[in-house]
């Protein structure tokens, strides 16, 4: 029986449910099972919910468990965003992403580990540890929702929500080898979220199929009465649009592919071919380069930081602020040096500025093209420790995210194929606007032609 | 242009604005990591932009979002959820050292 | 020699008397609520909690900054406010920096001492500038009690509108004579208690003094007064002392004035008065040093990215300007036109919207009732001011029953001329002798029969009505 649900998707297991080839309880075990029995060598997990039964959907007959980042408050579950400040938070309150995974038939199977409070692109920032690649234990998952992407890669779970400020899902989904889907700045609701940089940060899946992306989206996406940033745009119908024929212009920009490693270049250019001769046009176009939305994410998103950690003093709830790590104090530091007096208008308020630049670039180029096609990361998943050679590591290994981060736009990570040392290779398809029915679409193309390769499913090591 | 180095004045009173305490150490990595990213985010200088007040809504539509002034009690808290995550109370108060 | 003026400015608080909070739908009602009940993930500054706006408080503010002929943003935002203290939860304030609700303002209030007696007063007026008014959320309450602070976070998210004006006042006079038409506007608008006791009126203010009297300020001074909006920030003292705390109107004025003599006598020795924050001592009436502003205070404000602008469109805001009542100023000179009051009564009438709206409905329906009654009443509204000023009549009785006692006291004296003939044409024949002796030329015996007759009326009747009718029988 165990060999039939290894690396089934949400949408099949659902499917093993309603014919009864399994129950909601055997499926939560099975999932326990692997975490307790794997989770000791992979750090995943911060939090595991023993107790199945999470409070509100007892009545729900089908019960799909599924992995939350650690940033996300679960009422009555420990939350922590992976800091020594928040070690023993027990929220009173669910955020509004998890309160809909509840009404919709998840259970939360565990809290994922990570950067601590998401700062950080390899989850070493974690003040529990770091979570370790499933491909190479030797190795980081990528951040910050690290300990989301390798539990899915390993499938200790089916699925996992993440979040990303610029590039926390694309980027460990791209190096553990699944699917980070990145949806719209206010999709998705960031209520009870635990806010990294409030006017970037986006919740999202990691998933094993464009299929679960779709259908998890479908459920997280809409307007929130409770966060004013949230868009009531209407929520289509995303598992229909998936399986509609398209054909698209698919914008390529030489900017994103300078400095990114050879073996990338070529898988991803691999898939370009593949892709015009699915029958999409191609288009060169031109962006503004991707180090001016560094400069701007790197000032935009620390001043918010250093704000949204001032209410971390210890009084109502958590330690007091001498428990920040060092990457949380830096930013803090830096974001109230940019913040302050007599330096508001020449960084602040210029980059905002330039942001509204990118953005106007961004609406350049979609008037040209439906979808842009670009690496995920310039490199391969690093080794453990690293990044300390890098002062800039979290802002360049998301060189090629912060664009569209920065712009608010959405964007899937995709696996495309293995380098030389056995490690997955992400592409990414940026679109419009609230054009995630796009994206999905091409990547559903994509995922039917290639089946990825494999990369998704050949992690025989973690098979029981 | 020369790499900029906080004083360590500077590192002193933002940490002060933060409310961090800083160790000898620590004092000196900000000096230099804080001068450092300053030089990297120099370069939006080459870049021209216009003025605006309004990032906001060239991606975003939305304006004007309220709530009408009714009460809720869908998500006050009990009491005991109130301090349930709080170090120290005394009676139904959250308590710091006196600060006057 | 050389002469001081006094520079004031006003930042004045107010909480708005909305149903729930600023940001969140906890009750914004915290008088005498048992400490932290009424919180909620946002209030409370949890992890991960969102504000969204309150679109009441937003147009009472927009609704004050039209009664206070302010220019209204047509785009405004929310801004961070960063500072530590354990009262505000979050580590930021969510207030307004840039672009406020309302700038440049200007409220003109009555100066004149009035005199009761004066039948047709000239009013005269001050007009004071409002730089801005912005709106933001409380913070929670401290009690400082043995070796703690307690916190109580009920008033954590309550709105609070602040007013900034520029630094016009030179006396605190004018200070306690603005705030007390503010807060007379306030409730008129009805959207605070505006209670300086209860804290939903708060004052700051920041005095100084410069010198003047040496001719070169005087030609200075001169020169600028052509040029009124610029004029006085040009001149200001390098430094400024905050007085908070206060809460009262007159101990407003205790304590500007105590600041003053304080300053001036500094200035005095040569030295400049310290840049600081003060506090006031009822007890004592002085002023005293509460906390220096250390190296001043940086805020680190940016636009608040949780919540999206505000932009007012024309339509929306003539809708908000409709809703701006007639305010006590045009009702005082309506009432001295319309209904022909003193000025001084008429200023009394308007201090409350619910009694100036009483009076009005009285004086109608006396108007009404009067004439079915054929009953002629003059200076009808000056009539039922005299009745609610020097309270005759209680106006806690509805305006019908009011009605009815005005008209009773106002009746008999006219409808029973012809028995106030009879029983004086009476009283003549049975008092001979008061009468003789009136003959005679005894002219007080004529009180007699007054009194008499007063007897007679039980105290009802007019005694100038009665002599003049005595009169006019016997002679």
């Amino acid at each position: 029986m165990i060999m039939e649900i290894f690396g089934k998707s949400i949408i099949e297991l659902i499917d093993l449910i309603k014919t009864k080839k399994i129950s909601s309880k055997e499926l939560y075990h099975y999932f326990l099972k692997r975490i307790k029995k794997y989770n000791p060598k992979l750090n995943a997990f911060l939090t595991v919910v023993e107790d199945r039964i999470n409070k509100t959907n007892r009545t729900n007959k089908i019960e799909i468990p599924i992995a939350v980042k650690d940033n996300f408050c679960t009422q009555g579950i420990r939350t922590t965003a992976s800091s020594r400040v928040l070690e023993d938070f027990i929220p009173p309150y669910e955020s509004t992403v998890t309160q809909k995974l509840i009404d919709n038939g998840f259970s939360i199977i565990g809290k994922t580990n990570m950067d601590a409070w998401a700062h950080g692109s390899s989850t070493e920032t974690s003040d529990f540890g770091p979570t370790k690649n499933p491909w190479d234990l030797s190795r980081v998952p990528g951040g910050s929702s690290g300990g989301s992407a390798a539990a899915v890669a390993a499938y200790l779970s089916p699925a996992a929500i993440g979040s990303e400020t610029a590039g926390s899902i694309r980027q460990p989904a791209a190096w553990c080898g699944v699917i980070g889907l990145k949806p719209t700045y206010g999709r998705v609701s960031r209520y009870g979220l635990i806010a990294m940089g409030s006017s970037l940060d986006c919740p999202g899946s990691l998933t094993r199929t464009v299929e679960d992306a779709a259908f998890l989206l479908g459920i997280l996406a809409g307007k929130d009465d409770y966060d004013a940033t949230s868009s009531s745009k209407e929520v289509p119908n995303y598992l229909k649009i998936l399986k509609e024929k398209k054909k698209y212009t698919l914008g390529i920009a030489k900017e994103y592919f300078e400095e990114v490693d050879e073996e990338i270049k070529e898988k991803v250019f691999q898939m370009i071919e593949r892709l015009k001769k699915m029958g999409h046009r191609l288009k060169e176009i031109k962006l503004i380069h991707p180090k001016y939305s560094i400069s701007v994410y790197t000032i935009i998103q620390r001043a918010e930081v250093s704000s949204n950690l001032a209410r971390y003093d210890g009084v109502r709830y958590g330690n007091n602020r001498h428990y920040f790590g060092s990457e949380a104090k830096r930013r803090i530091m830096l974001g109230a040096f940019t913040l302050s007096y007599g330096y508001y208008d020449a960084y602040y308020k210029k980059a905002q500025e330039v942001r509204k630049l990118i953005i106007d670039d961004f609406n350049q180029v979609f008037k040209q093209v439906d979808l842009i096609i670009a690496p995920t990361t310039p490199i391969t998943a690093l080794k453990l420790g690293e990044w300390e050679k890098y002062p800039f590591f979290g802002e360049l290994m998301d060189v090629l995210n912060e664009p569209a981060a920065v712009a608010g736009l959405p964007a899937i990570s995709l696996p495309v194929g293995l380098d030389k040392n056995n490690l997955p290779i992400g592409m990414q398809i940026i679109g419009r606007w609230f054009d995630e029915g796009e994206i999905l679409n091409l990547a559903y193309q994509l995922e039917k032609e290639t089946e990825f390769f494999g990369v998704t499913k050949i992690l025989e090591d973690w098979k029981d | 242009m020369g790499k900029k180095i906080l004083s360590k004045e500077e590192v002193l009173h933002l940490a002060k604005l933060v409310k961090l305490t800083l160790d000898e150490g620590e004092v000196k990595k900000y000096q230099k990591q804080l001068g450092e990213t300053l030089d990297y985010i120099k370069n939006l200088k080459e870049l021209k932009t216009k003025k605006t007040n309004n990032y906001f809504s060239s991606f975003h539509n939305a304006v004007n979002v309220f709530f009408k002034d009714e009460i809720s009690k869908k998500r006050q808290l009990f009491k005991e959820d109130v301090f349930k995550n709080a170090k120290k109370r005394r009676g139904n108060y959250f308590i710091v050292e006196r600060i006057l | 020699m050389e002469k001081y003026q006094p520079v004031i400015g006003l930042e004045i608080h107010v909480e708005l008397k909305t149903l729930a909070k600023m940001f969140c739908q906890c009750p914004a009602d915290y008088f005498g609520k048992p400490p932290n009940t009424q919180v909620c993930p946002v209030c409370l500054g949890l992890p991960g909690a969102l504000p969204v706006p309150n679109q009441k408080a937003v147009e009472w503010t927009v609704l004050l900054g039209k009664a206070l002929n302010c220019q209204i943003n047509k785009i405004s935002k929310f801004d961070r406010k960063h500072y530590f203290y354990p009262d505000l939860p979050k580590g930021y304030q969510i207030s307004q920096y840039d672009q406020p609700i309302a700038v440049n303002g200007k409220f003109q209030i009555p100066i004149s001492k009035f005199q009761t007696n004066s039948n047709n007063q000239k009013l005269s007026f001050k007009t004071f500038r409002i730089r801005r008014i912005h709106l933001e959320e409380d913070t929670g309450k401290l009690i400082h009690s043995g070796g703690q602070t307690l916190i109580d976070f009920n008033r954590s998210g309550v709105p609070l509108v602040e007013i900034v004006t520029e630094p016009d006042f030179d006396n605190s006079d004018d200070v306690k004579r603005f705030l007390e038409e503010l807060q007379v506007i306030i409730r008129y608008l009805d959207i605070s208690d505006c209670d300086m006791e209860k804290g939903t009126m708060r004052l700051e203010s920041n005095v100084s003094v410069r010198k003047i009297g040496n001719s070169k300020f005087e030609i200075r001074n001169r020169a600028k007064i052509k040029n009124q909006n610029s004029k006085k920030e040009n001149d200001l003292p390098s430094y400024k002392v905050e007085i908070k705390n206060i809460n009262s109107f007159r101990f407003v004025k205790q304590a500007i004035d105590y600041e003053i003599k304080r300053q001036i006598k500094l200035l005095e020795k040569g030295e400049t008065p310290i840049q600081e924050t003060r506090g006031f001592d009822e007890k004592k009436g002085v002023t005293f040093s509460q906390r220096r502003k250390e190296e001043a205070t940086d805020y680190r404000y940016f636009p608040e990215p949780d919540i999206p602008p505000m932009v007012f469109n024309d339509h929306w805001l003539e809708e908000i300007t409709k809703q701006v009542p007639e305010l006590p100023q045009a009702r005082l000179e309506r009432y001295v036109k319309e209904f022909g009051l003193r000025s001084y009564d008429a200023f009394l009438l308007t201090r409350d919207r619910k009694i100036a709206d009483y009076f009005e409905k009285v004086t109608l329906k006396l108007k009404i009732k009067s004439q079915k009654l054929s009953l002629k009443v003059k200076n009808l509204g000056q009539t039922v001011a005299n009745f609610i000023v020097n309270k005759k009549i209680s106006p806690r009785l509805s305006e019908d029953e009011f009605v009815e006692k005005i008209i009773e006291v106002l009746k008999p004296k006219e409808v029973d001329e012809k028995k106030l003939d009879q029983l004086i044409s009476q009283l003549i024949k049975l008092n001979k002798k008061a009468v003789e002796d009136y003959k005679k030329g005894k002219k007080n015996a004529i009180m007699f029969l007054v009194g008499e007759a007063m007897r007679e009326l039980k105290g009802k009747g007019d005694p100038q009505i009665i002599i003049s009718k005595i009169k006019s029988q016997l002679d």
